[in-house]
């Protein structure tokens, strides 16, 4: 009988591993997820700012695996993780394990606000997008009808809170769809009415970038209009607007990217975790004192003599494969393998034809980084369909100046249920 | 100052209304609409089924009206018609008018038994679509990991309800959905435990198109794999199931596509209704004694001597065209005309290279009605870019035999709700709140309204 894996996550972590496993025909596999889609999380705001659609960039799981005899999809919610008696618990099932891998990512972190998230969503999964979409172009269409000034100055402004890669890239595509569909299909509301503000705690934008690179990303911002305002945090959030210390800002949509934790789940498995909740691995990857037991991706803390590994794509994507690999090399007696991250530099994109990138000391920006971005997305992109619909849309917006998902759908479905216009403002 | 107009509906009437109107530079034109969006939905269907995406089928009203200067769009609500005043109420907005046109299209119609909504929705809108969607493929996950034969039988049970057009194509799409990925992707499923019903209350599936074509509508959704049940009507839909006269049916999964209502503004109107709700309007399109005030499309009676037009796109298309004329003919002194249906034929999908199609004496099936409905519905599919999307979609599900919109979405965003998975199919989220809450959430905060319908 082949030993059994079982992978949680379908996320960059959970699929590589998946894959190398399924390929080697030497375990049964079974990968637990909540839902049932792989999403490529790096083109999320995209789907938040009505470039793509959800499913550009969203592939059942059980698709990606598909041509691994061995390989199980199952969508469930992981309870518990019971690592002495070596069984994943979920809402419905049990299941017994050989190996394990957790490969559960990241949620936000409201920084013990909780309360925050409903009036300030963020940007992890597709229904978050979908409603950042709906809350930013519903404000316009609000803004477009609205008489009283002030009530009309509140819905046109938009706080991004948080300056790193994704606060950068929602606040730049924010500002760009504001501005181009108000100049073109408004009639009442005036492009020099909108404002868009980028909240960042730390001095500089785009913290793990050099610094020259984020002055330019912090100019190509300006350039589009977005208000940079910097050490400044967020005291507060309310319907109305967010308190940054002794300035308010009055504003009916404010989304959240500052910060991210790791699974839950951490929490439950009673292993020694970092601050931020990640839990500590060994090198090879696998739990100290559970060497059956592998955790990757933004729920592991994996130190190197820089630090602990960031919560990137390429991280999870090749913790993956390397965990994958030492459950391999364990089948074959083998020792497992200490992991190595190859840094492929990172990347952030502003916009139309700009974009930021950094690859071992090589720093870039403007057009030939956002070329290499383009690039590199579609790369890493899944699916031929979605490549091909991705850069038929990208073309698209780029010659024409418009979007192609600038629908407003809500979460109810009922002919019984508010239509969206029956909303009104305080 | 021009004559104001003011079109209530951005659907297939409102558009071609608002363009006609627009195009002639002689009025100001306000367009009103409680979406965003126009909605093409003979293909609504398809992104039931995870064929396309919601935005490939749907533009934003105001882009699609951009290049006409004299036309405003607006989000609105509209919650009553002031004759008197010649007003549009819309909260707590009102918008004059010196010509009207309602092309407010229509809704769902569960004869009374409203309750049935919830355990099976329609298909009308992008939600409802994604919720179908949604329901379909979270009872193939569940049935993946189910043991009990019993409930993996509920779960991989699908009853359409309704044989007209939407019925059957819904019928066909959820066969050919299940037939592609059941075998390939599904471990512990067999495509033979899946079971595709549909429920038809006449003799005949497509009562409106010739019987041949109904005969071979009826065989080809038979071909994949459609179990196709006539004269019979459903007496009760509960969790478990839907009841005929007869038997029970057991299943997590049942569709309505069995009837439509005009929109229920027409009852606040005060003018005469036909039975489905409809207003009954003069030869020109006008209500009787409100020459200034037109309605158009579903939500209309236009009596013919072949009895009432029915509620397809080409007569929405055509008659907003006309009350377009009409109000400009009026415009300038004119006399109207009467307005004339242009019979442009109807016709179904049932599948991959499959269709009935009818025009006047012609009638097609099989793969030379499937390649003039593609073309078709390509041709009237609004904007360059969602005709490409579309057109890529098909040909790689076509050559793929797979689907591009696997998504299974739900319908809370905040990480503290509950998870897709533990949920039935058909069975509202655990932990959300059981009514529509934040629909205010542009301020974050739980409001609750009272439908348009019932208001001032």
């Amino acid at each position: 009988m082949k030993p059994r894996v079982v992978i949680i996550g379908g996320g960059f972590g959970g699929l590589r591993a998946a894959k190398i496993l399924g390929n080697s025909g030497k375990v049964r596999v079974t990968v637990l997820d909540r839902r049932n889609h792989h999403l490529f999380q790096p083109l999320l705001y995209q789907v938040a700012t009505a470039s793509l659609n959800p499913s550009d960039i969203a592939v059942p799981i059980r698709q990606l695996l598909a041509r691994f005899p061995d390989t199980n999809v199952l969508m469930e919610n992981v309870v518990s993780v019971d690592l002495a008696g070596k069984e994943v618990v979920t809402d419905s099932d049990r299941h017994a394990f050989d190996y394990l891998i957790m490969a559960c990512g990241s949620t936000h972190s409201y920084f013990g606000h909780s309360e925050w998230e409903p009036l300030a969503p963020g940007l992890k999964t597709v229904e978050q997008a979908l409603e950042i979409r709906r809350r930013i172009l519903t404000a316009l269409e609000m803004a477009e009808k609205e008489k009283d000034a002030k009530a009309q100055a509140r819905l046109l402004s938009f706080v991004v809170i948080g300056g790193g890669p994704t606060g950068v890239e929602l606040a730049g595509a924010l500002a760009e769809l504001a501005h181009s569909i108000v100049a073109t299909e408004f009639d009442n509301i005036k492009s020099e009415m909108i404002r868009v503000v980028l909240v960042q705690g730390d001095t500089r934008l785009i913290p793990a970038f050099t610094p020259g690179l984020a002055e330019k990303a912090k100019s190509a911002l300006e350039r589009k209009g977005v208000q940079v305002e910097m050490g400044r945090h967020a005291t507060e959030i309310t319907a109305q607007g967010v308190r940054l210390g002794d300035e308010y800002i009055e504003s009916a949509t404010v989304l959240w990217a500052a910060g991210v934790k790791p699974s839950p789940l951490n929490g439950m498995l009673g292993v020694p975790l970092d601050k931020q909740g990640r839990v500590i691995v060994s090198e090879d990857l696998s739990v100290p004192g559970h060497p059956d037991v592998f955790v990757i991706g933004d729920q592991a803390h994996f130190e190197t003599p820089k630090g602990p590994l960031p919560g990137l794509a390429p991280v999870a994507m090749q913790q993956g494969i390397a965990a994958g690999s030492n459950i391999l090399r364990r089948l074959d007696q083998r020792p497992g393998k200490p992991f190595r991250y190859v840094d492929k530099g990172i990347m952030a994109v502003i916009g139309r034809a700009f974009a930021v990138s950094e690859f071992h000391g090589l720093a870039l920006s403007g057009f030939p980084a956002w070329v290499m971005w383009l690039f590199v997305h579609i790369m890493y992109l899944v699916g031929h369909r979605n490549r091909v619909i991705v850069l038929i849309n990208w073309a698209w917006s780029y010659l024409t100046f418009s979007r192609g998902a600038r629908l407003i759908t809500l979460a109810w479905w009922r002919d019984a249920d508010p239509a969206p216009a029956a909303r009104k403002d305080p | 100052m021009k004559p104001r107009v003011v079109i209530v509906g951005g659907g297939f009437a409102g558009i071609r209304a608002a363009n006609v109107l627009g195009a002639s530079r002689r009025f100001e034109v306000t367009v009103l609409d409680r979406r965003n969006h126009h909605l093409f939905q003979p293909l609504l269907y398809q992104v039931a089924s995870a064929t396309l995406n919601p935005s490939d089928i749907a533009v934003p009203i105001r882009q699609i009206l951009a290049h006409r200067k004299d036309i405003r769009v607006h989000m609105e609500d509209v919650t009553a018609v002031d004759f008197a005043t010649r007003e549009v109420v819309a909260g707590r907005d009102r918008h004059p008018y010196d010509y009207l046109v309602l092309a407010c299209g229509s809704t769902l119609s569960y004869f009374g038994r409203n309750e049935w909504e919830e355990l099976a929705p329609g298909l009308k809108t992008v939600e409802q679509a994604l919720e179908i969607r949604r329901r379909i493929l979270t009872s193939f996950e569940l049935a993946e990991k189910e043991t009990d034969v019993k409930v993996q039988k509920r779960l991989l049970t699908f009853v359409v309800i309704g044989g007209g057009p939407t019925g059957v194509e819904m019928a066909g799409a959820v066969a050919e959905l299940a037939n592609s990925i059941v075998h390939k992707e599904f471990r512990s499923i067999e495509i033979q435990t899946t079971r595709i019903i549909l429920l038809h209350g006449e003799s005949r599936l497509l009562p409106t198109f010739a019987p041949v074509l109904s005969e071979k509508a009826k065989l080809a959704l038979e071909h994949i794999g459609v179990e196709v049940i006539l004269g019979r009507l459903a007496q009760d839909i509960t969790p478990q199931g839907v009841r005929l006269d007869n038997q029970f049916i057991e299943t997590s999964n049942v569709f309505w596509a069995a009837g439509v209502k005009a929109s229920p503004l027409n009852r606040l109107l005060g003018v005469p209704l036909d039975k489905q709700g409809r207003v009954m309007v003069e030869s020109d399109l006008s209500l009787a004694g409100h020459p200034e005030v037109f309605v158009v499309g579903d939500q209309a009676n236009y009596s013919t001597p072949k009895g009432p037009l029915p509620g397809v796109a080409p007569v929405a298309m055509q008659q907003g065209i006309a009350a377009a004329s009409n109000i400009i003919r009026s415009a300038a002194g004119k006399p109207r005309k009467p307005f004339r249906y242009l019979d442009k034929g109807s016709m179904a999908v049932i599948g991959r290279a499959s269709a009935v199609s009818e025009f006047r004496k012609m009638k097609m099936s099989g793969f030379p009605a499937w390649v003039m409905w593609l073309f078709v519905h390509i041709m009237y599919l609004v904007g360059h870019r969602n005709r490409i999307v579309v057109l890529i979609n098909w040909l790689w599900g076509f050559l793929t035999f797979s689907r591009g919109s696997r998504l299974i979405t739900i319908q809370s965003w905040k990480e503290t709700d509950a998870a897709p998975a533990p949920q039935p199919p058909n069975a509202r989220m655990q932990n959300a709140p059981p009514e529509p809450p934040a629909l205010d959430a542009l301020d974050g905060k739980v409001m609750r309204e009272t439908r348009p319908a019932v208001a001032s």
